[in-house]
């Protein structure tokens, strides 16, 4: 792609991202009232709030500084399969492939269908030659040359063996697996950190692999402090009401297995272990030396998106990348799901 | 009616009697974590269960049972598994039923044998076995079962971090025992659950009649998805009398006319993440 083709693109995109910053502009708010009628766990408050960021971030040089000059000379079809539990999910994938040159053949989920085709509509009117499309699956596999999708672990076959069935090749597949993130304390954080925090654990509903599912803290530290954090947070975020579902059912299990909790509105903490619980509820797991949870990041690299921890925290992370707190659902423009860079894919198919 | 999460088994007060009392103790197998456990009141309930719908689903024997479980033999009495294969070799099996864990000695047992007679009746092959470990075995060198043989997989499908479908499992299992598709069965059992299911040749598992099965939204598991949709698992299992009948699996199916198809796992941590393709099954 020409110099002149990556600029009218990115124009396009930013000078649409400006016109969605107005709450009141109609594609912006068409997509906010439909998508709040379909079967997902977005909550207004949070929907509005992810737009706004979003929107805000997507401007021309920041773009420019992510791209930087990385177009293809080979452009072609890539099918993009987005993910609905977070809003714009697949907006990255979507700028990548159209900003490095290549056609996007998009396939929406159910829970999120009206966001992204109705941000392309709003683009496609200030640049009508953009070559972006939305499709069922299999139209989208038969159609394109590459293929970029998330799956969990276990259907990761699924999804190469139809693509060899629609005859992609292997090595034209970007395929991301099931990630989490988890969040370290060290007993010394101010409440903007905490309120920070509460933000990475229940922005979108425990949803998203930057979404902090786990939170290490020191043995002895109380969790007061981070359930006010949470509580603020609610006030502002109120919870889906398939969340207080989960909280409600969850917290009876723990009761009846004898597990400590928190339960208060819209938020759940328990003690234990590290693992992941529903989306919804958070983990409080204690430590006893931040080697302890240097360790547990070394056994789980290849399950973890990124550490959330202050930056004074001098943590070990290996190749799993830190973010500060509050920043997790704010992800920068360059960021590499499960450490890739999407762009570099691109170009390279 | 609420589903309990199979997760509950891993915590004490899951059962309607004192530890004390139980005749044997199931545990999950050993992938990281705390492991399910599940007290058993009365094993010679378990066992009349699983010989019921072991005999209505693939008949009453005599049978020589192969069982190359190597991972659950190391587990003994814990495993569920174990006990129930134990069960169906005493009930339906020649004597000469045994577990074999070495590959080698499978390897040698097995191929080109047309089985231990029985009297004049020939007793035909029942191999059990992990469905990865037996994908291993036959990928270095195919084996050659008697043509009346079944083969059995169970239990492994979820010891691996990459899945393979059901039907490319069955596929390449019937190609390297030398069978014909139908003759590859699965297993569908877990220490949660007293009761098994079966499939009987195709791709669906088949659960006893004491079971309802239910297919449910993974986001709210009260709600029941469209049938054909993708879902977690649900079953009420009147086998697990004495703990909890109504439980959540972790399963992702989808229901069939006459049971339903096991699509792969979904953990909490799935849940969370951005899976589009439980959504669409491709």
């Amino acid at each position: 792609m020409t110099t002149t083709g990556y600029a009218l693109i990115a124009d396009a995109f930013a000078e649409a991202a400006r016109l969605w910053l107005r709450p009141g502009f109609a594609d912006r708010a068409g997509a906010i009232e439909d998508t709040l009628k379909c079967s997902n766990t977005f909550t207004p408050e949070a929907l509005e709030t992810a737009v706004d960021t979003i929107m805000s971030r997507l401007q021309r040089g920041v773009l420019d500084s992510w791209i930087a000059g990385r177009c293809t000379n080979s452009p072609c079809s890539v099918a993009v399969l987005n993910a609905g539990n977070v809003p714009f999910v697949g907006l990255q994938d979507l700028l990548a492939v159209a900003c490095t040159g290549h056609t996007y053949l998009g396939i929406v989920s159910s829970k999120s269908p009206h966001l992204l085709p109705s941000f392309v509509s709003t683009v496609a009117r200030i640049l009508p030659r953009l070559r972006v499309s939305f499709s069922g699956l299999e139209t989208a596999l038969n159609r394109c040359d590459a293929l970029i999708a998330t799956g969990a672990d276990t259907t990761v076959n699924q999804i190469e063996s139809a693509a060899a069935k629609a005859g992609i090749d292997p090595r034209r597949i970007l395929l991301r697996g099931t990630r989490i993130s988890v969040a370290v304390l060290d007993g010394r954080e101010i409440n903007g950190e905490l309120d920070a925090l509460a933000r990475d654990a229940l922005l979108h509903e425990g949803r998203g692999c930057l979404n902090v599912c786990i939170i290490f803290a020191p043995a002895d530290q109380d969790w007061g402090s981070v359930l006010a954090s949470m509580s603020r947070l609610r006030s502002l975020y109120p919870p889906h009401e398939s969340t207080v579902q989960t909280i409600q059912q969850e917290a009876l299990l723990y009761k009846a297995t004898g597990q400590r909790y928190h339960q208060q509105a819209g938020v759940l903490l328990v003690d234990g272990e590290p693992e992941p619980k529903r989306p919804g509820v958070v983990v409080w797991s204690r430590y006893s030396t931040l080697r302890d949870v240097e360790d547990w990041i070394d056994r789980n690299a290849d399950r973890l998106q990124a550490v959330i921890v202050s930056a004074r925290v001098a943590l070990r992370t290996g190749p799993v990348g830190m973010c500060l707190p509050g920043q997790s659902h704010d992800p920068p423009l360059d960021w590499a799901p499960d450490r890739r860079d999407t762009v570099e894919f691109l170009v390279g198919v | 009616m609420p589903f309990l999460p199979v997760e509950a088994f891993k915590w004490p007060g899951i059962v309607d009697f004192a530890d004390t009392d139980a005749e044997a103790v199931f545990l999950s197998s050993a992938t990281g974590g705390r492991r399910s456990r599940h007290p058993v009141l009365s094993t010679t309930f378990y066992d009349t269960v699983a010989a019921a719908w072991f005999e209505a689903c693939v008949g009453d024997g005599p049978f020589w049972f192969v069982a190359h479980l190597p991972t659950y033999e190391a587990m003994g009495v814990e495993s569920s598994l174990i006990h129930m294969v134990r069960v169906l070799m005493a009930r339906f099996g020649t004597p000469e039923s045994l577990f074999v864990p070495d590959p080698a000695e499978l390897r040698a047992r097995v191929s080109r044998s047309r089985g231990p007679s029985r009297g004049r009746r020939h007793a035909p092959l029942i191999l059990f076995g992990t469905a990865f470990g037996m994908l291993e075995m036959i990928e270095d060198e195919p084996i050659r079962l008697p043509i009346d043989s079944l083969v059995v997989e169970t239990g492994g499908m979820k010891s691996r971090r990459r899945d393979v479908d059901r039907v490319s499992l069955h596929r390449r299992l019937a190609a390297g025992f030398g069978l014909p598709r139908e003759s590859i069965r699965s297993e569908y059992g877990m220490c949660e659950m007293l009761s098994q299911c079966y499939t009987l040749g195709g791709e669906t598992f088949h659960a006893p009649p004491w079971v309802r099965v239910k297919v449910v939204d993974p986001d709210r598991p009260h709600l029941e998805v469209e049938r054909g949709r993708p879902g977690l698992l649900a079953v009420f299992d009147l086998a697990n009398g004495h703990s909890v009948s109504p439980i959540l699996t972790e399963d992702i199916v989808r229901e069939e006319a006459a049971g339903f198809e096991v699509l792969g796992r979904l953990g909490n941590a799935d849940l969370r993440g951005c899976n589009f393709l439980f959504e669409q099954s491709v």
